[in-house]
């Protein structure tokens, strides 16, 4: 704790040597007696302070939350000594803004006497921040000492991307061998009718086609498809990023992956994620909610590292990137090097799908509107096309997604240009 | 509340002088204080109301000097009651800011000051008497000498003794 001469004493230290200045010039014995009652406040300076003794508890009502939630954030006081004035302030990060309240309080407290403080954070973008450094300043009765203090114990608080509403999601070709949503080639247990064929002894009653037996005079029975999970790869590209924060290009590619993440997972896929940028890592693909966790933290921490070497995907082990997984690349396109990557895949026989974040609507939002910033976006979005184009004439299947429209609409042209496809099982 | 307490203090200092003494220049230079005391306030600026609190002494002594009535200890010791309140309130205000204070802490306070006033009230009375006392002993023509050497030495006194309190010298 540390200790102060409150600039208060200063103040009244000017005032009485002006006082006494002006008695000795002024040769008035009042201005004496003006100066006496400053003279004797400055006088208490010379007590030898009792330093206050409190203690504080800090709670956050959420750890975990995701962009745009607020978390509440309570500062209890108690006081083992008389506090005349305790001012709280917490510092916030660059990550947050605060709810109307304020992030500074100021209290009076007795002896024994508790008080609370609660403020609320709005978590604005995705990340990794603390919570809880608060700094403490006291003042005796007379205002002329203070204390300092800071309790620099902090809560973490990880802000997850926030997750747009999918419905629609784009099918694999392939699927894997557990039970799933997905439907398979193969014959099995399933719901989905595929084929008849004769009966066979160890059929059961329920599978028998009525219909087609009647017609065809033998006993006849429904195939049905097996309805099976899938892998699904996310590939995510951090090598660029335009537009201002919390709503970059890269944002808006995290927000679109952890949404096409939450929602395969709930389908019961294999989900796994390859950060392609300036570091190259990777998620295994799993399932389940603590796999969706280990994504989300993964994409916590996805940013933009510069780099000028093009990494390798063939340094992907094949435990990541499954032969038989879809992989859909997320990317704004804002570096060749991805584009080269994700042609690579899709020549190495891969499932592929692109989503394409548009990144002119982003750059358009964070310049100050003119007829010469309209011009350059809409250049710019013309040689995006023939770039896209040019994907599509390699026989990729490219999904363009205009952050102001839906994820899910974006998605949908998927469903539409892949007829259901029910390939190897 | 406060600043309007520290508002209303402001314009007793700057009234006080002209009731004995109203010439338009002492008041000219009181209604500087008053300015000074309206801007510290409202951007909580507490050397605005230091400067303040010097307009309304630098009032009063010229309203003294020009008036050249007789001495009046009361009345100097309430002006200087009221320079140190206004200090505290102009101070708390500028402490406080913008965040709401419970009314139990502003009244806290308030009794607060209400007894330093009348404890150095009580103080400048006994000071005043051992003066009388002190003065009885001293030749009439060591008496300025004395005052002044006293006032300095008061001051320097308090000064160092701000100096050591501050330890390390810094300001919040």
């Amino acid at each position: 704790m540390t200790e102060r001469v409150a600039p208060l004493s200063l103040s009244i230290l000017t005032v009485a040597a002006w006082a006494l200045s002006l008695a000795i010039f002024a040769a008035r014995p009042e201005l004496f007696v003006v100066a006496l009652p400053l003279l004797v406040t400055l006088a208490a300076l010379g007590r030898r302070p009792s330093m206050p003794d409190y203690a504080l508890t800090h709670t956050i009502s959420a750890d975990r939350v995701y962009e745009g939630d607020r978390v509440m954030v309570t500062v209890a006081v108690t006081a083992r000594s008389p506090i005349p004035l305790m001012e709280l302030v917490e510092p916030l990060s660059p990550v947050s803004s605060l709810v109307p309240a304020r992030h500074r309080s100021v209290l009076g407290l007795r002896a024994g006497e508790t008080a609370q403080w609660s403020h609320e954070v709005r978590c604005t973008a995705r990340g990794r921040f603390d919570l809880g450094p608060c700094f403490v300043r006291t003042w005796d009765g007379l205002g002329l000492r203070a204390w300092e203090q800071s309790h620099n114990q902090s809560y973490p608080v990880r802000v997850y991307p926030r997750l747009l509403p999918l419905r629609t999601l784009p099918r694999p070709l392939r699927t894997q061998t557990s039970i799933g949503d997905h439907v398979s080639r193969e014959f099995g247990e399933g719901i989905e009718p595929g084929d008849i064929r004769e009966f066979a002894p160890g059929d059961r009653i329920k599978q028998v086609n009525w219909r087609a037996s009647l017609r065809l005079g033998r006993l006849y029975v429904t195939q049905h498809h097996r309805e099976r999970n899938a892998d699904i790869v996310l590939m995510l590209d951090t090598l660029a990023e335009v537009g201002r924060a919390p709503a970059t290009s890269l944002d808006l590619t995290v927000r679109a992956v952890a949404s096409l993440a939450a929602a395969y997972l709930a389908r019961k896929d294999r989900v796994g994620l390859i950060n392609y940028g300036g570091l190259i890592h990777w998620v295994r693909p799993g399932s389940g909610r603590v796999q969706y966790e280990r994504l989300a933290d993964a994409l916590l921490g996805a940013a933009v590292i510069f780099t000028y070497v093009a990494k390798d995907l063939a340094l992907v082990p094949p435990r990541v990137l499954p032969p038989h997984a879809l992989v859909i690349a997320v990317t704004s396109l804002l570096d060749r090097r991805f584009a080269r990557a994700i042609i690579d895949l899709a020549g190495r026989g891969f499932d592929l799908v692109t989503l394409v974040v548009s990144p002119v609507d982003v750059t358009r939002a964070a310049l100050p509107a003119s007829p010469r910033t309209d011009l350059a976006c809409r250049l710019w979005a013309l040689e995006r096309r023939g770039q896209i184009d040019d994907l599509r004439r390699r026989g990729l299947l490219v999904l363009e997604w205009h952050p102001s429209q839906p994820l899910e609409l974006a998605l949908a042209a998927a469903g539409r240009r892949r007829p259901r496809v029910v390939a190897t099982g | 509340m406060m600043r309007g307490m520290a508002v209303v203090l402001a314009c007793v200092l700057f009234v006080l002088p002209l009731l004995s003494t109203p010439v338009p220049f002492v008041g000219a230079i009181g209604l500087c204080g008053v300015v000074l005391a309206l801007v510290g306030m409202a951007i909580r600026w507490r050397w605005a109301v230091t400067a303040a609190a010097c307009a309304f002494l630098l009032e009063y002594a010229l309203a003294l000097s020009v008036s050249a009535a007789s001495v009046d200890f009361v009345g100097a010791a309430a002006f200087g009651v009221s320079l140190l309140l206004l200090l505290h309130t102009g101070d708390f205000a500028r402490r406080v800011g913008p965040t709401t204070v419970e009314r139990a802490v502003r009244l806290a306070h308030l009794r607060r000051w209400l007894t330093v006033g009348v404890g150095t009230l009580a103080a400048t009375a006994f000071i005043l008497a051992m003066t009388d006392l002190i003065g009885a002993a001293l030749p009439l023509a060591a008496a300025p000498l004395a005052a002044a050497l006293g006032a300095l030495g008061a001051l320097l006194a308090l000064a160092a003794m701000v100096r050591r309190a501050a330890g390390d010298g810094s300001w919040p």
